[in-house]
């Protein structure tokens, strides 16, 4: 992964600095809540509801054993000896005092990370594939291409001062795993004929209240140019954005205002100005910060030791039923032979989904160490994969897993939800997350069931901010405050990937204490109606959403 | 705090960050029936919708260095491309900082349309907002009432190379990278 030369290391340092002086003077009544509020928030620090929080980038969710470690630390010293993973494979923390920020700051950069435009109304930390690098549909690697936009866009003076937030995906594969279509720019990697790297640039994508999938407004864009084409973006949006009304201030809001089609127009002519100029990345550049994200140094098996590692798991797995589902649910095909990459849910019974405690992120971090050269990423979906593990070492991988709840095999099924942290943590939040999750787990307890169900997204949001990404969802839940009173809708048929598309509302929205049994119900019809290896979002195609609406509203007068 | 009336900073680009005695006075359009009196003494700012009306009568004060331009944030910059040459002085008002067009403007002012005069920013600014506006071109920061001037001379130097190119000249840190050989 990356590695900070004294440039980097610089600059974060100034930022403590920086930092350390605007939280003091603030302390000292030298700027009010309202000149510090922008400060603090560019530095991913909220005035929550038991205290501040504090979300720390992770650049395009990599992360270091190191890193992980510290993460640890941080969480024991500072805060509860837990963290909350974010789906924008981010971490947060709930309980540090503002007072300790400027030390937390300092700790992190020591680890090469920071808090830089993890919030307010600025360019955001760029996410991409977790499987970046290792990925068998890969065209691109992602990886070099986020972090020369991640230091293009970090602390850009023109930029920090936009109409809203603004978030960058970019994705290098066939398979959309980075959710480009529903950014403010997505990026999607790819080669021309002649074998270069192009991008194609899509804008004003989006959830939150407007949920928007974004427009091509570029093809076959070369990729020295990636940098300068992003820029015509930021300036055109910041110079006509809207500023008048929040809610209306998203890059989506003026695509759709004035067409895509003039949109590309306009960016387009900006970027003559601009394109060719000194921003165009060198091959130079590009060379050295490609040469972080080299594959590691992988044991070399052959053909014949892979298929003695298969049939002996093979062996295992019929006799830990564990490890088998594990390996079904959570295992997923890797470039080099002999390895796979495993995913580490992040989604247990009676616990917040993407939360960590201290010793579980000390153990995966020596894990990683173990057994995947250091290296894990943070996915959007709030788990962690271990990019690189050797198949011999599966069994001890997983046994150790399992004795620290750590190994639950249920990557991209129903309990596998997406949820923010919501009322109980978040001041944003119209409604609590965490309860409705850890309902809807309780629910759907069974892991047969769940297996049976087989690949079903459920993302819960406790407000319209969407964190949460309910509008992707295949069942999507949102917290909505009717006078003062929490309720849920409940959307079907959302989707992330190559064929996003956004959930509707299936009708009235329900009481806390039934959302549980509204997805059993909807889950129930699924069952009932599904052809043959027809997953539910296939069976809501064929059938639409009448047959669940009517199961669920069935002899129920919801308010 | 030493009251900040008739004083700002200048810092002139890639020059030192200093407090300087300043008496422009900012002269509201007024309305279109009733439109307000330009003082005919002393250094005016005055609004791009007078400038235009009245372009023929002001550009001798404006050459002279005692009249200069100022923009709202929904007010194009593109507008006083014709006129660089005629002015020395061009300023962004900021009703509220978050309204950030004005930094754009500055380096659309700067790096397209050539202007090399002072562009000024005033309003909702201080001391956090100031290491930003410089590299977007901005040369004088008519801080926020109650800011104290001498703290915000630090600003300048929170940060010593940054990681892209602006309009203040400084190339991306990739060339730095490359020059010594990395």
């Amino acid at each position: 992964m990356y590695k900070y030369d004294d440039y980097d290391h610089a600059l974060v340092r100034e930022r403590v600095a920086q930092f350390r002086n605007q939280t003091e003077r603030f302390l000292k009544g030298e700027l009010t809540d309202e000149e510090f509020r922008p400060l603090r928030l560019q530095n991913g620090l909220y005035i929550q509801r038991h205290a501040p929080m504090l979300r720390v980038a992770i650049p395009y969710g990599l992360l270091g054993a190191k890193q992980l470690h510290k993460l640890a630390d941080i969480a024991a010293k500072y805060d509860r000896n837990y963290a909350h993973f974010t789906t924008r494979q981010n971490i947060q923390y709930n309980w540090p005092t503002l007072e300790s920020i400027p030390d937390i700051l300092a700790e992190l950069a020591e680890v090469e990370m920071h808090a830089i435009q993890t919030s307010g109304n600025c360019i955001r930390n760029t996410t991409s594939d977790p499987f970046a690098g290792i990925a068998k549909d890969e065209f691109v690697d992602p990886r070099p291409f986020c972090e020369l936009i991640r230091q293009w866009s970090t602390f850009h003076p023109e930029f920090a001062h936009l109409p809203r937030k603004f978030k960058i995906a970019v994705n290098g594969a066939a398979v959309d795993r980075a959710a480009v279509q529903v950014h403010d720019i997505g990026v999607n990697l790819t080669r021309n004929a002649a074998g270069e790297v192009v991008a194609q640039i899509l804008a004003g994508g989006g959830l939150g209240r407007t949920p928007v999938i974004g427009s091509v407004i570029k093809n076959d864009l070369p990729w020295q140019e990636l940098l300068t084409y992003i820029e015509a973006v930021m300036r055109v949006y910041n110079r006509y954005g809207r500023r008048d009304n929040l809610y209306k201030a998203r890059i989506k809001i003026l695509v759709r205002a004035i067409g895509p089609e003039e949109f590309a127009k306009q960016v387009e002519e900006e970027w003559q100005h601009i394109r060719g100029g000194v921003s165009v990345i060198p091959q130079k550049e590009f060379d050295r910060v490609s040469s972080f994200f080299t594959a590691p140094a992988y044991q070399q098996f052959s053909a014949e030791e892979v298929a003695k590692t298969v049939e002996h798991n093979k062996n295992l797995r019929a006799q830990h039923v564990g490890f088998d589902r594990w390996l079904i649910r959570n295992a997923r095909e890797h470039r080099q032979p002999g390895y796979v990459a495993i995913s580490i849910s992040l989604k247990r019974p009676g616990i917040a989904p993407g939360d960590a405690n201290t010793a579980e992120m000390h153990l995966i971090a020596d894990l990683a160490e173990q057994y995947s050269f250091g290296e894990l990423r943070v996915t959007h979906e709030q788990n962690f994969v271990l990019s690189d593990v050797a198949e011999q070492d599966l069994f001890e991988l997983w046994s150790t897993l399992k004795n620290h709840n750590l190994a639950m095999p249920n990557i991209g099924l129903v309990s596998d939800m997406i949820a923010c942290p919501g009322g109980d943590f978040c001041s944003l939040a119209n409604a609590k997350s965490i309860p409705i999750a850890l309902g809807i787990q309780e629910a759907v307890d069974n892991l047969d069931y769940q297996f049976d169900l087989g690949d079903l997204s459920l993302n819960i949001s406790g407000c319209i901010n969407s964190c949460g990404h309910h509008h992707i969802g295949n069942i999507g839940i949102l917290g909505v405050d009717k006078n003062g009173e929490e309720w849920y809708q409940v959307t079907l048929g959302g989707r992330q990937g190559n064929d996003a598309s956004i959930g509707k509302v299936i009708g009235k929205s329900f009481y806390a204490e039934d959302v549980p049994g509204v997805v059993v119900k909807l889950l129930e019809v699924y069952v009932r109606d599904r052809h043959e290896d027809e997953l539910f979002i296939d069976t809501l195609d064929r059938i639409g959403a009448d047959p669940f609406k009517e199961h669920v509203y069935a002899n129920k007068e919801a308010a | 705090m030493s009251s900040t009336e008739n004083k700002i900073i200048s810092k002139p680009l890639n020059g030192q960050a200093v407090i300087v005695a300043d008496e422009f006075q900012v002269v509201e359009p007024g309305t279109a029936d009733a439109p307000a009196a330009i003082p005919t003494e002393g250094k005016v700012l005055v609004h791009l919708s007078v400038w235009e009306a009245n372009k023929a009568e002001l550009s001798t004060r404006a050459q002279a260095g005692e009249l200069g331009v100022y923009l709202n944030p929904e007010d194009n910059p593109e507008q006083l491309q014709g006129d660089v040459n005629v002015l020395k002085l061009i300023a962004f008002n900021f009703p509220v900082f978050k309204y950030g067009q004005g930094y754009s403007g500055a380096v659309l002012l700067r790096t397209r349309y050539g202007f090399t005069g002072d562009i000024r920013a005033f309003g909702d600014i201080w001391r956090d907002q100031f290491f930003f506006l410089a590299r977007c071109g901005f040369t004088q920061f008519d801080i926020k009432e109650g800011k104290s001037l001498e703290d915000a001379l630090n600003a300048f130097s929170d940060f010593t190379i940054p990681y892209q190119t602006s309009a203040d000249g400084s190339l991306p840190v990739f060339n730095r990278r490359a020059s010594v050989g990395v």
